[in-house]
């Protein structure tokens, strides 16, 4: 009996010495998964594979009430919001190093609202009074330039999915947008009633050419059928 | 019986071209216009363009010196800052902070900070890549790590530098030369992860 006490023992103390180094080692394995960065402590798992991303620009002089109004814009509409975060959205004032380098020899005027596609060609770009007067206004004209330059057409029943955005975080600087992997900006432009028009004709032509078709090939086959009855 | 559907069905079918020829006649829409090409803007052809070199192209205005005796990994962090505009953050760090900085210490202050950092110290070449290729730009050691600089490109032959100690010029050199001179300076690099300056337009 006592022997087998013993045994138990030396079992228990084996089984707690090799959970106390299994615990350690866990303990540093942990630690060193951080190795490969971290965001406000959490490790990352995957970095933003984003460098598809496109550009957007607005550049202004922050005591215009145009630039502000913009800005404002892309903070407040649910659309041009949207843009914001799937692209690299950047806000650049007037006597920044920023402006004065790189965009003061290549801006029309200003305010000015620019895109780009991820390699660095001008998309859409619209400065003073060619602006747009409304979010609406703009995000259509933005919409248009983007769907033209990813080469695709207007598709009035595709519409853009409900996106969950994140509340605006308090921060000195712009709300950063969320880190994603990120391509060309999905848009679709607002139809228009020209654009229902359009697309009815195209409908009504496609019908009726498959319509026709469909009754000469009939009624041919009925006559040839009556002609073989007769026969 | 049946000649009559016929008749009404080819009634039917010639109605529905004469209202398809009726709106194309009433409203004579040029070809584009049926297939959605905007006719006031000219069709837009994607370009070759010739990537912008250095990647992160730092305005002089913004790049910063190394100060105080030393700090390096400071500088080059406040000009990564600029250079994806966070520039109220770059002017709180460049008041903050100064001196010799390490690997925990600087990440403890980004943490404190809130800021979005990734980092390497196992020489993870694909690293660099990504945050090159992504126009972050990367703070990187190097002489031994006794200094941090800038990694402002870097591509299949060479990597540009933008060293704080002589910010008016970016030394490029070799990318095997570069690559060996990291992992001799304990092959650490921090990229903060905000959004990137925009390439000049071409």
């Amino acid at each position: 009996m006592i022997l087998r006490t013993n045994e138990a023992l030396r079992w228990i103390v084996a089984v707690l010495f090799i959970g106390l180094w299994c615990a350690a080692l866990t303990g540093a394995t942990c630690g060193q998964e951080v190795n490969y960065g971290v965001i406000a402590q959490k490790p990352i798992i995957n970095l933003p594979q984003d460098q598809g991303k496109w550009y957007v620009s607005v550049v202004g002089d922050q005591a215009n009430q145009q630039y502000r109004q913009i800005a404002n814009w892309f903070q407040t509409d649910r659309d041009l919001r949207k843009l914001r975060y799937q692209t690299h959205y950047n806000e650049i004032l007037l006597g920044t190093a920023t402006y004065e380098e790189r965009y003061k020899p290549n801006v029309k005027g200003l305010p000015t609202v620019r895109v780009q596609d991820s390699e660095s060609r001008v998309v859409y770009e619209a400065s003073g009074n060619n602006i747009p007067y409304s979010t609406g206004g703009l995000y259509a004209a933005i919409a248009k330039a983007v769907v033209k330059a990813k080469g695709g057409s207007q598709c009035p029943w595709r519409r853009p999915c409900p996106v969950p955005t994140p509340d605006p975080l308090p921060d000195t600087d712009p709300e950063p947008a969320p880190i994603d992997d990120g391509a060309a900006p999905d848009v679709t432009p607002p139809n228009s009633f020209d654009s229902v028009i359009q697309n009815g004709v195209v409908a009504l032509l496609v019908g009726d050419f498959v319509i026709s078709f469909l009754v000469g090939f009939a009624v041919s086959w009925y006559c040839q059928y009556n002609t073989m009855k007769r026969g | 019986m049946s000649r009559r559907i016929f008749g009404m069905v080819l009634l039917v079918a010639m109605f529905l071209g004469c209202a398809g020829c009726g709106q194309l006649s009433t409203f004579d829409m040029p070809l584009q216009d049926i297939f959605n090409l905007d006719s006031q803007m000219p069709i837009w052809i994607p370009y070759p363009v010739t990537p912008e070199q250095p990647t992160v192209n730092v305005p002089m205005g913004d790049r910063e010196n190394n100060w105080g005796g030393g700090s390096c990994v400071h500088a080059s962090t406040v000009m990564l800052f600029r250079w994806q505009g966070r520039h109220n953050m770059a002017k709180h760090w460049r008041a903050t902070y100064r001196g010799g900085e390490t690997l925990q210490g600087l990440h403890a202050k980004m943490d404190r900070e809130g800021v979005r950092y990734a980092y390497t110290t196992n020489a993870d070449v694909k690293f660099l890549e990504w945050a090159l290729k992504t126009h972050r730009g990367v703070a990187v050691t190097c002489m031994g790590g006794v200094h941090m600089v800038c990694l402002v490109h870097f591509d299949d032959k060479r990597a540009g530098i933008l060293d704080n100690n002589a910010i008016d010029r970016i030394k490029w050199i070799p990318r095997e030369q570069f690559l060996a001179e990291w992992r001799a300076s304990n092959s650490w690099a921090t990229a903060i992860i905000y959004t990137p300056s925009a390439p000049l337009p071409q």
